[in-house]
């Protein structure tokens, strides 16, 4: 899609924004009133990162991955999280065959191009760390063995924020590797209404078609990465992120990887808006779903109800955008 | 848990954290500030009387020393009173913030000239009271409240003569020499003690609270409620700091907004220039259509700086625009499209037409007259958009 010198033509990033409206349109066919959530979903996907869902039960966390599965034409597979969940039973298991006399492997949900791993911190710790590396790198090893996952591949994850009891919260370490974090929240009533009148007979999400091919959407992927990103805009990402781990309600900043993923997302989201560079605004609107799980905040603060998603947003007002000099010789 | 109770100890913070509603802040303020009046108007006395009991050798060494020491109380309370308006103020905006309301843009100068009055109307009744209950005569008025307290009681006020100078007034004795040491002075020594006492106890405390907070980390506050106090107190102070340093961080970022605005104000009083002075500070356009565009938008900021729009410094061109689209009310499409030259030109890497150029420059003259009109509105100048003209072509 792009030229030899990584440059976006403007009819890519128009094929790119037209597409990622279909999909869009597709998912919002499903999921009624929440296009915030889906066009962060869609971020997500162009930027290659994994998402995490964290809401209250009911509000169709498992419909919207896998409204996006079909809409990508992607193949989906679905892993309920439990504590007696293992490890092997997320990346497979290598099988006797005795007929053959050898250990043959048997591929797992992991191999699938989108895994939505529903209620992700009932696994234990160990089964959830085998996502590390599906997730970081899109491969496995299993029995020594290094497999390679398909492409596309995205991880969505779901958890509940009010029940606790007999949970493993996620480690610092998994969820600096979720792209954004996302929450739907409840509709309003006359969404909900349209909820009900659309599912009356049956679920929309069966006679969803698929708006283009996994390999398309890989090069989708792929062209994005030629938006550009102005030198000014690209220090203003820094300076956000080094803020974070300068504030003082914060033990734990934002990651080099959370630096990256403003960059990325902030390319997505100029791509899905037909724009061929990245503005300010745009990594303002993604700051929080993208820097708000990566932050730890202080035991005190917490006790003062403070939020990670206030820190970013306090940021966001206090942080310089710097676009113009504006001294009275201009 | 830890720092709820640590805030619990310290007044400031309660107030910080306290439940003003938005709906009644006028009722809260009025009462907010009567009982700040009070309390400063308690503390400057105390100090008053603490001072004259202390150095009563030293005060009467100097002339008028009634007239001073009433004076230092006069300007104790009004910069108490002046500093209780500016933590407020902070206060009011960082609740607001929180809570999502916008705050126009004049109303900070508002509560500020509102304290101003307040203070004034204050000081203004302590002159016309009668000198003997005027807080500026304070002998005086601790006379008449302790006669009313004690049925007749006197301080010791300093009427004896002790030692006759070669030259000048005669030195008066000072208050507790006169008659000894009064039970007032003994009070307030016993309260002075005991606030010096409560504050080396306090200090201590606070260090073992760093101690057990650095040796036990979170550990904390599995302790004992007896062993979690120093802990309490250190959480206490700390915050205390962190918001005297917040509010400081905050007063130099508004004293520094105010003084640009006084610049601006001067700027604007003396803004009867010329056409060519006015072409002269344009200086000469850049080249390139992209430089030319950006040329164009820090004018056209330059001008809304002029009527009092300001980017704040965390605002994109988008949010500024958008801010100033509000604020004039019309020609929001042409200030629109001039913000999309604007943002391709100075974020990406497209190379723009003359055409576009020219498309811009039309866009921003129509919004400078726009801008003109406005301000000519705002400061009653209307021959302002005479000055306008010039252009950049």
């Amino acid at each position: 899609m792009s030229d030899n010198k990584g440059r976006l033509r403007k009819a890519d990033v128009e094929y790119i924004s037209s597409v990622c409206r279909r999909i869009s349109e597709n998912i919002n066919r499903v999921i009624v009133g929440k296009a915030a959530a889906v066009e962060l979903l869609l971020v997500a996907l162009l930027s290659e990162g994994h998402v995490l869902v964290e809401d209250v039960p009911g509000v169709g966390k498992p419909i919207l991955a896998r409204a996006a599965a079909v809409s990508l034409g992607c193949t989906f597979s679905r892993v309920q999280c439990t504590p007696d969940l293992l490890p092997s039973d997320v990346t497979g298991v290598s099988v006797y065959d005795p007929a053959q006399g050898e250990f043959s492997f048997r591929p797992g949900p992991v191999m699938s191009q989108i895994l939505l791993a529903d209620e992700i911190n009932r696994a234990t710790p160990r089964t959830q760390s085998s996502l590390l590396e599906c997730m970081a790198e899109g491969q496995i090893t299993v029995d020594g063995r290094t497999i390679k996952l398909p492409r596309p591949f995205l991880v969505i994850a779901t958890q509940n924020p009010v029940e606790y009891e007999g949970t493993f919260p996620l480690p610092e370490a998994q969820l600096d590797r979720f792209f954004l974090k996302l929450r739907l929240g409840y509709p309003s009533e006359a969404e909900e209404n349209t909820i009900l009148e659309r599912l009356q007979y049956d679920h929309p999400i069966e006679t969803l078609k698929a708006c283009t091919d996994p390999q398309t959407f890989v090069d989708m992927q792929e062209s994005v990465r030629g938006i550009f990103v102005e030198d000014s805009v690209r220090s203003y990402i820094v300076r956000l992120t080094a803020a974070t781990r300068r504030h003082r309600d914060v033990v734990l900043g934002a990651s080099p990887r959370g630096s990256l993923a403003l960059f990325r997302g902030g390319q997505a989201l100029a791509a899905l808006q037909g724009r061929d560079y990245v503005l300010p605004d745009d990594i303002k609107h993604i700051a929080v779903p993208v820097l708000s799980h990566r932050l730890i905040l202080k035991p005190e603060s917490q006790l003062r109800g403070k939020a990670p998603e206030h820190v970013v947003q306090e940021l966001l007002q206090t942080t310089p955008v710097e676009f113009e000099k504006f001294s009275e010789e201009n | 848990m830890g720092d709820q109770g640590a805030a619990t100890f310290s007044w400031e913070t309660e107030a910080y954290f306290s439940d003003y509603r938005i709906g009644q802040e006028r009722a809260r303020a009025v009462d907010y500030f009567i009982r700040r009046l009070l309390f400063y108007a308690f503390l400057t006395c105390l100090f008053d009387a603490l001072v004259i009991e202390a150095f009563s050798h030293r005060l009467t060494a100097a002339a008028n020393w009634r007239g001073v020491t009433s004076f230092a109380v006069m300007l104790m309370l009004s910069s108490g009173l002046l500093l209780q308006a500016c933590v407020y103020l902070y206060r009011l905006h960082s609740i607001w913030r929180e809570v999502g309301i916008s705050v126009q843009g004049n109303l900070t100068k508002q509560w500020l000239w509102g304290s101003l009055v307040f203070v004034s109307l204050v000081i203004a009744l302590a002159v016309l009271l009668p000198s003997g209950l005027s807080p500026f005569s304070f002998t005086a008025t601790m006379e008449i409240m302790s006669r009313w307290l004690e049925g007749g009681f006197k301080v010791a006020v300093p009427q004896q003569v002790v030692e006759q100078p070669a030259f000048g007034s005669p030195v008066r004795t000072p208050p507790g020499q006169a008659g000894g040491v009064s039970w007032l002075a003994a009070a307030l020594y016993l309260a002075l003690l005991l606030l010096l006492t409560l504050s080396v106890l306090g200090v201590i405390l606070a260090i073992i609270g760093l101690l057990i907070t650095a040796f036990l980390q979170e550990e904390w506050e599995r302790l004992p409620a007896v062993l979690r106090f120093p802990v309490y107190i250190y959480l206490w102070l700390k915050e205390t700091a962190a918001q005297l340093m917040a509010m400081l961080a905050a007063g130099v970022t508004e004293g520094r907004k105010l003084m640009e605005r006084l610049h601006q104000a001067g700027f604007r009083l003396t803004s009867a220039v010329s056409q060519e002075q006015k072409a002269s500070q344009k200086g000469s356009p850049p080249s390139t259509p992209a430089l030319y565009i950006r040329h164009l938008f820090v004018l056209l900021v330059k001008a809304a700086r002029q009527g009092g729009v300001s980017p704040e410094a965390s605002h994109t061109p988008l949010e500024y625009t958008e801010g100033l689209a509000r604020r004039l009310g019309k020609g929001q499409e042409d200030l629109e499209e001039f913000t999309e030259y604007y943002l391709k030109a100075r974020y990406s890497r497209e190379e723009l037409s003359a055409d576009v150029c020219s498309a811009a420059d039309v866009l921003w003259q129509r919004i400078m007259a726009v801008i003109d009109a406005w301000r000519a509105g705002t400061e009653e100048k209307p021959e302002s958009l005479e000055r306008r003209e010039d252009g950049l072509d």
